[in-house]
This record gives C-alpha cells, structure tokens and sequence, in this order.
C-alpha cells in the first residue's frame, strides 16, 4: 500500500509487526515537534516527556491501525490533549508538585524575556496565564494559535463540536484578558 | 475590521506569539525510542488487568463458597446464603484495545501435542458451557461513555452494575466492584453495593481483590493528592470500617493495584506506574508493608500454594515464586511475559513479550517442576488468562470479526465459552469485545 508518503506498507506489516524500525523513524522524525506541543499544553518539560512517552507509547501500541504519518500526528496529538485532560493524570500531578517539584518556570525566569517594545502585552504575564486555563481551553488555543490548525480539526482532536472548539478559545481570550489587565491595568 | 475585532486580533497574535517563544523550551530531550517501546509493554499489562476499557471479562480463577444476597442477581436457583464464588485471585482479565489484533489463520480447533501449537480460528470453534469463572459483560460500552455491566459469577448467577464494573467481589449481603467512569479520561473508582444495589460508598481506587475463602477483600484507596491507603475490608460481614487501613507509600506512579492474596493474612499489591523500577508490597494484617524486590510485576496468585507468578526487571524473565516460608524462585524463563498460574502452583501460562500490538501471538503453558511444555496457542488478541480449574484456561480473545470468552485445554483443544461482538468501528483504542448472548 502507497501512503503517500514515501513509503510503502504491505499488509504484514500495516497489519502486522510495526517494525520497529518505522516507529523509531516516526519518533526520530516527530519527536521535537511534539514534544513543544506538549510542553506547551504542561508547562512543564519532565512532565510533557512523561505525556509525550505515553502517547508514542499507545501509538506502538496502535501502530497497524494509523497507517500514514499524517493520522499518526493527530493520534498523537489526541493522546497527548486527552492524556493531559484526564483527571487521574491531574490528581497525581497534584501529587507530585505537591512534595515539591516545582512548575518549570525556566521560560520565565532565564529564556524568556519578556519586551514590551515588542508587543502590547507582558507576555511572561500571559505564558502564565495561559498555564492557569483549564487543560482544554488550553489544549484549544494551542492547537489553533500554536499548531494552526482549522477548527474542524482541532474539534476533532477534542472530541468536540466546532462550536465548542469556539466558545473555548473565546473563554480562553477573554479569561487571559481579563487576567493580564487586571494585572498590569491593561495593554501596553 | 472595527476597534473590536482589531482588538482581538492583536490579543490572538499576541497569544500565538508567546506559544511559539515558549515552545522551545521543550527542545534537547533525548530519544523517547526506547522508553516509550518500554511504557507500551507496560500499558498493555496493565489493561489486561481490566483498567481500560473491557468488553468482556473473566474475572476469578478461583471459586470459592461464601454467602450473598440475593441482590440483582437472576438465577432462579440461586436464594440468599447461597453459595457463589468471589473473586479471589486477582487474575483480571480485559481486551486491551489496540493492543493486539491480527487476524488468526490456520485449522479449526485440534487436539495438538505440545510441540504443535493449537492455532485458533475463533469463528471456527465450538461452542462450550459458560465458564466456570467470574465473568463481566458490558451493555452499551460501544455507544458511548457509560453503560452497565452484568457479572457473572462463577455458580452462574448474575449481579447488575449500574455502571462498567471492572472486579467484582461479593461483600456482605451485596458487591463490591470497580468503576471507571468515562472511560480512560476518569480514575478507576471502588463502588460498594448493598443487596438492593444501593451505592453505599465510592472513592478513588483500585479493586477488589478477594482472599482464597472470601473472607476479605482488598483494595487501594486515593485519599487525596500525596495521600493514599491499601484498606482490607471483612468481606463476610460487608462493614464499611476496614480491618486494615494503612498508608501506601511506595513511590511515584499512578497509585497502586492489589493483585492477590498470597495467603489468609497477606496481599501482594503492585504499584501503578509506567516508569522507573517499582516493586511490589506485601501487605498483612498489620498493616506492615514488606517490599517484595525480588519481583517487578505480579500477574496472578495461586492462594492454596503461596505462590505468585510475576516478571522481574534483571534479568528481564517470568518467574514462579513462593511465599511459603522464605521467599523462593521455583522456576524462572527469559523472553517471555507471565500470565496465569494454577490454583496447584504446578502449571504456569505465558506470553511470547510484546514485540507490537498486531501480531499473533503464542501462549505457552508450562510444568513448573520439570519445566515441560503441555499446550501452546497460537491466538490474536487476548487478555487476562485464568485457571478454571487444574487443566483448563480461559481468557478473552478476539480476531477482529469473531471473538468472546475461549476454554482451551492443556490437551491443545479450545472452544468458545462465550461468544462475543467486535467493534471493528473503534477508531483509536482498538477492538472491542460485548457479549451478544
């Protein structure tokens, strides 16, 4: 079978063995990408690495049913928004930050330097912003403002209506909004 | 484009900008390859042990004669202080969606020795008698995120869950079974029933896992974030206040699972994680926890013997051990991943190691005192295999077009106990197997 993609999978091997040769090329391939997006819906880095071995874990799990690399991108990325959202993920994060891993404020503290010259908001004020939405008002924006995708697919990652997808990145506009201008008495 | 819409342009541009600033900061990991090959084998076993999603599933090797209400269940024959069996050994089975799938070629069910594996055509089989294990069906598990569940139990009197029970056990006059509410994206909860099918407690956790005589039964109780308990209740008199209640303090991961009693006064508890080297607990009437570091994952206990069946982490092998006394390896294989163990101790199952989530795969059963190979089968599919009795398994297994509750014997015969449906519709979690009977 053509993937269209550049390679060809026989039938053994779709159906078959995942060859372990093409999953290590897939993760080899997109794994950094991936790992941004989940660091962006976590902001934390062990923590994406964690979700991000999950999800390429449940893809080799899945691997003869995704048959092209552009399902694959969206099975991960579902696994990746679903696995974030799910609540025993977030009791046990809970957990952990609660004896004393602290959330990666690397960004705001070192690499990310906020310059108001540059834009009309404090934006290490909206990064932590963005951190404190609710994992699918935060998972919707990053699917439609970092990975730029239609609403009908970020929908479908979601599990949830375009309509939906909608009202959550409104929610999330307004709540960041509403946030940083109380913070900072509006933008610049 | 009016003051508005300008507006929230610049706070839309404004937000993309910071996404892609911030992104980077995820850059320089190292390979996710092998760990995630690693979490997959982990994910796996851990769905055999019916956390995910499960259409049909065996439940309990071993039967055992305790008393129960006549709550919910509809078996004529079957009247109050009747004798049922629980689930006492923790050996859960469950489809594992994705995991495997395949489908099965080769003969019809044939006698085989054991140098000729019985390769299995589920469509083909012939059908047997209902198992004489605990066994759950989920109603409405392919229509959405709720359902119910109809236990089976091994005397062939049913109780009905108003929710997906994963375990079940007999508790008091009523049940107590786990739940997982809105499929994988909620926690496994605990549920106990009364007679009448009145929900007289819930919490976060895992179980139940019954002692060899149903005496008591055992459970893992999230309390609240760095807070969590192994509780052993008096499954006889069905009492909320449990004679055990102490601190799981095991480190990292998900938790914690019962699996088994090894004995009357001892239950052997794994951690849930799907990383680093956890290892399991035994845990007395005490309240004492006594790490167990010679083993990685336990799979199945056989009570009567002390023994357990389990995988170990150096080297990577399944093991038999006994708690009889000092702790002693019985019989040791690398390559393979553990599965079920005889209510005697003296067969053990096991599984060709998870190479992918498609392929067939062999089960393989074996003496433990000589190390003799009795049966092999080849099959798709599977999950959770239990003992029904000294020479006979059961375990849920499916092609992708016929599946259901299979009964193989050790003499490499197979039939299917339960006939079952596959959702071949299931887009991201595999297939899926109700019970159509």
């Amino acid at each position: 079978m053509d993937t269209g993609h550049g390679t060809t999978i026989t039938k053994t091997e779709s159906r078959g063995r995942p060859h372990d040769a093409d999953f290590t090329e897939y993760v080899a391939a997109r794994q950094g990408q991936m790992l941004r997006f989940a660091y962006l819906l976590t902001g934390q880095r062990a923590e994406a690495e964690d979700l991000l071995q999950t999800a390429f874990a449940k893809l080799y799990l899945a691997w003869g049913k995704v048959d092209v690399e552009s399902s694959r991108d969206a099975y991960v990325r579902t696994i990746l928004v679903r696995e974030n959202a799910s609540t025993w993920r977030r009791l046990w994060r809970r957990r952990e930050q609660s004896v004393g891993e602290l959330t990666d404020g690397s960004a705001v503290d070192a690499g990310f330097v906020s310059s108001p010259h540059e834009s009309f908001v404090d934006r290490s004020l909206m990064w932590q912003c963005v951190c404190a939405l609710p994992p699918k008002q935060r998972a919707a924006v990053v699917l439609r403002y970092y990975e730029d995708l239609s609403e009908k697919a970020t929908a479908e990652i979601l599990g949830v209506s375009v309509g939906t997808v909608k009202s959550s990145c409104s929610a999330a506009l307004r709540a960041l909004r509403t946030s940083i201008t109380a913070s900072e008495g509006g933008p610049r | 484009m009016n003051a508005t819409e300008n507006s929230d342009r610049q706070w839309e541009q404004a937000l993309a900008t910071v996404l892609r600033e911030q992104a980077p900061m995820a850059d320089g990991a190292s390979s996710l390859v092998g760990p995630s090959i690693h979490r997959a084998g982990r994910i796996r076993r851990r769905r055999q042990l019916a956390v995910t999603a499960a259409g049909v599933v065996a439940v309990a090797a071993v039967a055992t004669p305790i008393a129960m209400g006549a709550f919910g269940r509809n078996n004529a024959a079957t009247q109050p202080g009747t004798s049922v069996s629980a689930p006492a050994s923790g050996s859960v089975s469950a489809s594992a969606p994705g995991s495997v799938s395949a489908s099965v070629t080769g003969s019809a069910p044939a006698t085989s020795a054991a140098s000729s594996p019985t390769t299995l055509s589920i469509a083909a089989l012939p059908t047997g008698a209902a198992p004489k294990v605990t066994w759950i069906e989920d109603q409405g598990r392919m229509a959405g995120n709720s359902g119910t569940s109809t236990i089976h139990f091994a005397d062939g009197t049913t109780v009905q869950t108003p929710f997906w029970a994963r375990r079940a056990a007999v508790f008091g006059t009523g049940v107590i079974a786990e739940d997982t509410p809105n499929g994988a994206q909620e926690g496994p909860q605990v549920v106990i029933l009364d007679a009448k099918g009145k929900e007289l407690d819930r919490f976060y956790g895992r179980g139940p896992v019954a002692s060899a005589d149903g005496s008591r039964v055992a459970v893992w109780r999230f309390v609240k974030a760095g807070d969590s308990k192994v509780q052993i209740f008096d499954a006889k008199t069905g009492s909320l206040t449990p004679l055990v209640d102490t601190t799981w303090n095991a480190e990292g991961g998900y938790g914690a699972d019962p699996i088994g009693f090894v004995d009357a006064d001892r239950v052997i508890v794994s951690p849930v994680t799907e990383g680093g080297t956890p290892v399991p607990m035994l845990v007395d009437m005490t309240g004492t926890l006594t790490p167990v570091p010679q083993l990685a994952w336990v799979a199945a206990v056989a009570p009567s013997v002390h023994q357990v069946v389990a995988s170990t982490y150096n080297p990577a092998s399944a093991v038999v051990y006994s708690f009889d006394g000092t702790p002693t390896m019985l019989w040791s294989t690398t390559g393979q991943t553990p599965e079920a163990l005889s209510a005697d101790g003296t067969l053990v199952v096991t599984s060709d190691p998870l190479v992918d989530t498609t392929g067939v795969r062999t089960l393989t059963v074996t003496k433990v005192a000589t190390q003799q190979v009795v049966a092999t089968f080849t099959v798709t599919s599977f999950a959770g295999v239990v003992f029904e009795d000294a020479s006979h398994l059961v375990f849920e297994a499916n092609d992708g077009t016929a599946g259901g509750l299979l009964r193989c014997s050790v003499d490499g015969t197979c039939e299917l106990a339960v006939k079952g449906t596959v959702d071949t519709a299931t887009a991201s979690s595999g297939l899926r197997v109700t019970t159509t009977k």
